[in-house]
């Protein structure tokens, strides 16, 4: 993995946005855009399953409409990070912030997928309730948490010595 | 004796010399863990701040949001858009504090604040009047427009 980062390291590419004046920054401000467009939007969804908003509207009509706006900031986050990480491969691969920023969005994504063909599959059930299936509010919590740690763990990345 | 020479002649730089000097200032621009702990609850602020505002901005432009009344979606999350401002207005100052001497000399924040006080000016009125029953496009557009103006301007303030 390493060999492979610092393969990267060396390519036109990625010394061409590493060293650029624009480029990097305006890759990093997209990215920032991104981050807070997914933990913004998907916070109200996980706060109506805790019960803590829109409890008049039914659940899967909350997700329905907020989704949208989740996943196309997360594609954004997704594509400018990806970029970003380009740039300077071999820092972020010694980097112990970076490393627990993938972990909390892999548990933030596997926390999305075992609530959505788990509990979320018989929804029918508990649409409108106020007080959602514990499994559901587990969800929310979790998703909740990560999300600051992925902007916690995110922004400390900026602060480490090089 | 003045730590900072001063490249731009902005108001108040004695003032703002004397903030970064001040017991407060000087402890969060020492302190390299309390720094990006505080800048971190900013942006969790931020982002509630931002998403929740965001849905109802585009569904006051009739975008998003729309198998509900708009007023009902901002009724329901305007507790968590104020908590976000709450969060934010809350640890802004102390970040400010920390290098308000360099803030002083950047231009990106002289345009950011009074920004920040005309967005929160027509936040707190403008739309407290309005009974939100219809799309209003223009109000959610120029919400979103200043928000995302004064967001962008803050990130940039560290590259200027």
């Amino acid at each position: 993995m390493l060999s492979l980062c610092e393969w990267i390291h060396q390519t036109q590419s990625s010394i061409a946005i590493r060293e650029s004046i624009w480029v990097y920054p305006i890759l990093d401000v997209l990215h920032c855009v991104g981050i807070l467009l997914v933990a913004g939007t998907i916070v109200v969804v996980d706060l109506r399953l805790l019960g803590f908003g829109m409890r008049r509207v039914t659940v899967s009509s909350v997700i329905a409409q907020v989704l949208p706006c989740t996943l196309s900031g997360f594609g954004f986050m997704f594509v400018t990070g990806s970029i970003l990480a380009w740039s300077e491969p071999v820092r972020l691969y010694h980097s112990p912030f970076f490393r627990l920023k993938l972990l909390f969005l892999v548990v933030a994504g596997l926390n999305a997928l075992i609530f959505h063909y788990g509990i979320y599959r018989g929804v029918g059930a508990w649409d409108s309730a106020s007080l959602t299936p514990a499994r559901a509010r587990v969800a929310g919590a979790v998703s909740i948490l990560c999300w600051i740690c992925v902007i916690a763990a995110g922004r400390a990345v900026g602060y480490e010595p090089v | 004796m003045r730590p900072h020479s001063f490249t731009h002649d902005f108001p108040f730089c004695e003032a703002f010399e004397w903030i970064e000097r001040s017991p407060v200032g000087q402890f969060l621009g020492n302190s390299r863990i309390l720094f990006p702990i505080v800048e971190s609850v900013h942006l969790i602020g931020l982002a509630l701040f931002v998403g929740t505002l965001l849905l109802i901005d585009l569904g006051l432009m009739g975008i998003a949001m729309r198998r509900q009344p708009v007023h009902q979606v901002a009724a329901a999350l305007a507790p968590w858009t104020w908590s976000g401002f709450g969060l934010l207005m809350l640890t802004g100052p102390f970040m400010f504090a920390a290098q308000a001497a360099k803030w002083h000399d950047n231009p990106v924040f002289w345009i950011k604040i009074p920004l920040l006080t005309v967005a929160t000016i027509f936040q707190l009125s403008v739309r407290r009047r309005l009974k939100l029953e219809q799309p209003a496009k223009m109000l959610g557009a120029v919400s979103l427009l200043l928000w995302t103006t004064i967001g962008l301007l803050s990130k940039m303030m560290e590259f200027v």
